[in-house]
C-alpha cells in the first residue's frame, strides 16, 4: 500500500470530520447539559486578564511587599540541582516501568491450538406448505405459502487430542429467534511434540456426526495451529504455521 | 461507621501526600511544586504525546505488513527525530497516567470529590478508561510481537461480551487473517480515542471556575526536558515483528497501561470485567459512599446587597449567578446561590464590600453570610480573642490575633500567651476591613494570617483573593492605613504546625520590637 496516499487517507477525514463530529456532538448533545452562561464567560476572561494584571503588578512590586511569605520558585544552584535529581527520579521510573520487568506470557516448551469458528446450525424445522384456509386467513400481503420457521439447532463440537477430550461444548445459535450462527473461541496450550488431532461437528439433533477431521501433527514450540471451519469447503480446516527457525 | 471507614483509608493517604509535598517545597518552591500540579501536568503530557503523535503519524504506513517497518525506520533510520519523537510519544504517555492516578488518589485523600464537587470527580472516570484505551490501542499500531498480544488480548476480552456476533479476535487466527481493513479500524481508534479524552478532559474541568490546565513554564520546561533526556538516554524500541504462527514469549510490557494484562490471562476475562466494571462503578458512585454532609449554602440579605458582582467573581465554584433585581431597589441585579454547587466556603463572605465591622446598626449584617458562621458570629470570635489576650500575655509581650481555616494547621493549638485564634472554614472569608479593625485601631498589637500551603488552597482560590486584596489588587482592598508591619502571613500546610509556631514567636518578637522603638520615639 502506497503510505503516501495512506497518510491523506487518514488525515482528511479526520481534520475535515473530527472537528465536525465533535462539534454537532457538542450542540446537540452536549451543550445543553454544560452550559456556560454569557456572563460567566466575560467573568472569565475578566479573570484571566486580572490574573495576568496581578502577576505583572507582583513583579513590578516584588521585595517592597509589606505582607506575606509568598514563596516564588526555587530558581538556585542548590534547587535546581534538586530538582534535577527528582526528574532523574520520575524518568527512571518511567523509563523501567515502560518496559520491565519481562513477562513470561507464554511456556517456551508448548505450543497453542486455537479454535475459532462460527457455524449455523441446522433449521430445527422444515419448511411446510399452507394450506388454503390457512392462506385465507391471513392478509393478502401476508400470504407466503411456505412457512419457514427460523429457529436452528445448537452445535455441539468435540475436540480431541491423542484420543484425550480437551474440548466438547455445545453453543447456542445467535440471535434473538435463535436462528443465528453458533460460535466458538478456545485456546489450548499443548505440549510440543507429535499428536493426533481430532475434531468433531454436530449440527442437528441427530446422534452422530455430521463432520469428522483427523489429523496427525508434530506441534513445535510457540507454534500456533489454528482451527477453523467452513462447511461449504468440507468441514474444518487446521492450518499449520512453518516456522522459520525450526522447520523448512 | 462509613464515615469512619473513609477517614481510615483517607488519611494515610492524605498524611503521606501531604508529607511528600512539603518535602518538595524545598527544591521547587510551592509555585513549582509538582504534587500540586498533578492535574495541570497531565494536561502537559497529554499535549506532549498529542504533537508527538501528529509527528510520528507522518511516517507510519497503515498497512499490515508496512507498519512495523516504518516505525522501525523511524526509530532507527531517523532516530535523532523520528526516534525521539517516538520515545516521547510513549513516555508522555505514561506520565500523563502516574498524573492522572495520583491526581485522582489525592483529591480523594484530600475529601475534594464529594459535594458540589462531584461533577469534577465524575467526569474524571471516563478519562482513565479513554487514556487506557488511547495507549493500549496505540501500541497495537507498532505490530509487533507486543503489538499482537495486546490486541489478541484485547479482542478476547471483547468478545466475552457476546456483542459483536461472531468472534473479533478471528481477525488475529493465522498469518493472513488481519487484512489491512481491519488494521485501519485500529489506527482509527488510536486516533479517535485521544480525541474524545481531550473532549472529555474539557468536560471534566468545564464546572471549574478559573481552571487551570497549564503547569507553571518551568515546570513544564523541567518536565520535558526530563522526557527529552529519557527519550534520548532510553529510546523506545519494539519487540519482533508480529507473527500469528506463533505465541510471542517473553514480553516487556508498557505497565503503566498494560497491568492488567496478566490478569486476565491468569483468570480470564469474566473476572476483568467483573473488576474492571465493578471499579469504576464504585468510583463513579464514591462521592455519595456517604455523600458530604455540607453547612448550609450562603443566604443573600437583599437590603444589604447592590448587585456589585463581587462575590460572583471570587467564588470558586461558579455557585453564584447574578439575575435582575426582584425586590424593586434600583440596583441592576442581586446574587442568587445555587446551593448545589456550592461548598460554604465563605468566600463570597469576605468578598462582599458590606462585610465590614465599622457600620453597624444592631447586629452586623452583610450581603451574603453564611449561616453556619455568620458575618455577626466572626465579630464576636474576634472579640473574644481580642478579650482573652488583654488577659494572658505575660508583661510586655506582644498580643496577637492568629487567624486560620479549617484545612491548614490546627490554629487552635496556639492560642493563650497572648494569641487569640480564630479558625474560618477558608481564609478566603475574612473581610480585609476586619484587619484594619483589628489594626487600626489598636485593638491588637499584630495579626497573622494562615490557610492551607501556599499554591495548595482548599477551597481553590481562598489564598489567591487574599493576597491579592491585601496587597490592594482586588476589591474589597486592605486600606493603606493598616500597618503592614504588624501584619504577617505564613501560608501552611496541615502538617506545618511546628514551623507556623515558629513563624509566630517570630513575628510577636519582632512585635515587642516595633513597640519598644515605637515607644522610644515617643518618649
Amino acid at each position: 500500500m502506497d503510505t503516501s496516499a495512506n497518510v491523506y487517507f487518514f488525515i482528511v477525514p479526520v481534520v475535515v470530520f473530527g472537528p465536525l463530529f465533535l462539534w454537532i456532538f457538542y450542540t446537540f448533545g452536549i451543550k445543553e447539559l454544560i452550559k456556560i452562561p454569557e456572563e460567566m464567560r466575560r467573568k472569565r476572561r475578566r479573570d484571566v486578564q486580572a490574573a495576568a494584571d496581578f502577576q505583572a503588578e507582583r513583579l513590578r512590586k516584588r521585595g517592597t511587599e509589606a505582607v506575606g511569605l509568598v514563596r516564588g520558585p526555587n530558581t538556585t544552584a542548590f534547587g535546581f540541582f534538586m530538582q534535577g535529581l527528582t526528574f532523574l527520579w520520575f524518568a527512571t521510573l518511567i523509563g523501567f516501568f515502560a518496559s520491565s520487568p519481562p513477562y513470561l506470557y507464554a511456556d517456551p516448551g508448548a505450543g497453542l491450538i486455537k479454535l475459532s469458528l462460527s457455524h449455523a446450525g441446522q433449521r430445527r424445522l422444515s419448511c411446510s406448505k399452507k394450506s388454503a384456509a390457512e392462506l385465507a386467513k391471513l392478509e393478502p400481503n401476508m400470504r407466503a405459502r411456505q412457512s419457514c420457521p427460523r429457529e436452528r439447532w445448537p452445535v455441539y463440537i468435540e475436540l480431541e487430542l491423542d484420543n484425550h477430550k480437551l474440548f466438547a461444548r455445545s453453543a447456542k445459535p445467535a440471535g434473538l429467534s435463535r436462528d443465528g450462527p453458533s460460535s466458538f473461541y478456545q485456546k489450548f496450550s499443548v505440549a510440543t511434540g507429535k499428536h493426533r488431532l481430532t475434531l468433531r461437528l454436530r449440527d442437528t439433533d441427530t446422534s452422530g456426526f455430521g463432520f469428522v477431521t483427523t489429523r496427525d501433527l508434530e506441534i513445535l514450540s510457540g507454534q500456533v495451529i489454528a482451527v477453523q471451519f467452513n462447511a461449504a469447503k468440507g468441514g474444518f480446516r487446521v492450518s499449520v504455521p512453518t516456522l522459520n527457525e525450526e522447520q523448512s | 461507621m462509613t464515615l469512619i471507614m473513609l477517614n481510615a483509608i483517607q488519611y494515610p493517604i492524605r498524611r503521606l501526600f501531604e508529607g511528600l509535598e512539603v518535602g518538595f517545597d524545598g527544591p521547587f518552591g510551592p509555585v513549582w511544586n509538582p504534587l500540586r500540579q498533578l492535574g495541570t501536568l497531565a494536561f502537559f503530557f497529554f499535549w506532549v504525546a498529542a504533537v508527538s503523535g501528529i509527528y510520528v503519524f507522518i511516517f507510519f504506513d497503515t498497512s499490515v505488513s508496512g507498519a512495523y517497518p516504518s516505525i522501525e525506520q523511524l526509530t532507527h533510520q531517523q532516530w535523532f527525530a523520528g526516534g525521539i519523537m517516538r520515545s516521547l510519544h510513549r513516555y508522555s504517555s505514561d506520565a500523563m497516567v502516574i498524573c492522572m492516578g495520583l491526581h485522582g488518589l489525592r483529591e480523594f485523600s484530600r475529601d475534594r470529590y464529594r459535594g458540589a464537587r462531584w461533577f469534577t470527580w465524575f467526569t474524571g472516570i471516563p478519562l482513565i478508561w479513554l487514556l487506557l484505551i488511547s495507549g493500549i490501542s496505540g501500541y497495537w499500531l507498532v505490530w509487533d510481537e507486543l503489538a499482537q498480544y495486546v490486541a489478541i488480548n484485547s479482542m478476547e476480552w471483547l468478545d466475552w461480551l457476546g456483542i459483536f456476533g461472531h468472534s473479533v479476535a478471528e481477525n488475529f487466527l493465522t498469518r493472513g487473517s488481519l487484512d489491512d481493513r481491519f488494521f485501519s479500524l485500529l489506527v482509527f481508534m488510536h486516533i479517535f480515542a485521544p480525541l474524545f479524552l481531550l473532549f472529555a478532559m474539557w468536560i471534566h474541568i468545564l464546572r471549574v471556575n478559573r481552571a487551570k490546565s497549564n503547569p507553571p513554564r518551568g515546570l513544564a520546561i523541567g518536565s520535558f526536558i526530563m522526557l527529552l533526556a529519557l527519550s534520548i538516554a532510553y529510546p523506545a524500541v519494539s519487540h519482533p515483528p508480529a507473527d500469528l504462527g506463533r505465541v510471542p514469549s517473553t514480553l516487556y510490557p508498557d505497565w503503566f497501561f498494560m497491568a492488567l494484562y496478566p490478569l486476565f490471562d491468569a483468570a480470564g476475562a469474566g473476572t476483568l470485567w467483573a473488576l474492571v466494571m465493578g471499579g469504576s462503578l464504585l468510583l463513579c458512585v464514591l462521592p455519595w459512599l456517604p455523600p458530604l454532609r455540607r453547612n448550609p449554602a450562603p443566604e443573600v440579605y437583599l437590603e444589604q446587597c447592590n448587585g456589585c458582582t463581587r462575590c460572583f467573581e471570587d467564588c470558586p465554584y461558579s455557585a453564584i449567578t447574578m439575575q435582575p433585581r426582584t425586590d424593586g431597589r434600583p440596583f441592576e441585579q442581586e446574587a442568587v446561590v445555587n446551593s448545589d454547587l456550592c461548598t460554604a466556603c465563605g468566600i463570597c463572605v469576605g468578598a462582599c464590600p458590606m462585610s465590614t465591622p465599622f457600620r453597624r446598626e444592631g447586629e452586623l449584617q452583610t450581603g451574603i453570610d453564611l449561616p453556619s458562621l455568620s458575618l455577626n458570629t466572626l465579630y464576636k470570635k474576634i472579640n473574644q480573642g481580642i478579650e482573652l489576650t488583654k488577659n494572658t500575655p505575660p508583661e510586655g509581650q506582644a498580643r496577637l490575633l492568629l487567624i486560620g481555616c479549617d484545612h491548614g494547621t490546627d490554629v487552635n493549638g496556639f492560642a493563650g500567651s497572648g494569641v487569640g485564634t480564630v479558625s474560618l472554614p477558608c481564609i478566603g472569608m475574612l473581610p480585609p476591613s476586619f484587619l484594619d479593625y483589628l489594626l487600626s485601631g489598636d485593638r491588637m498589637d499584630g495579626v497573622m494570617l494562615t490557610g492551607c500551603a501556599q499554591c495548595d488552597c482548599h477551597h481553590r482560590l481562598g489564598i489567591e483573593w487574599t493576597e491579592q486584596r491585601l496587597a490592594g489588587m482586588r476589591d474589597p482592598y486592605l486600606r493603606k492605613r493598616v500597618p503592614r508591619n504588624r501584619l504577617h502571613v505564613h501560608w501552611a500546610a496541615a502538617n506545618q504546625g511546628s514551623a507556623l509556631g515558629h513563624q509566630l514567636k517570630t513575628f510577636q518578637n519582632r512585635l515587642q520590637d516595633l513597640a519598644a522603638t515605637d515607644s522610644r520615639e515617643a518618649k
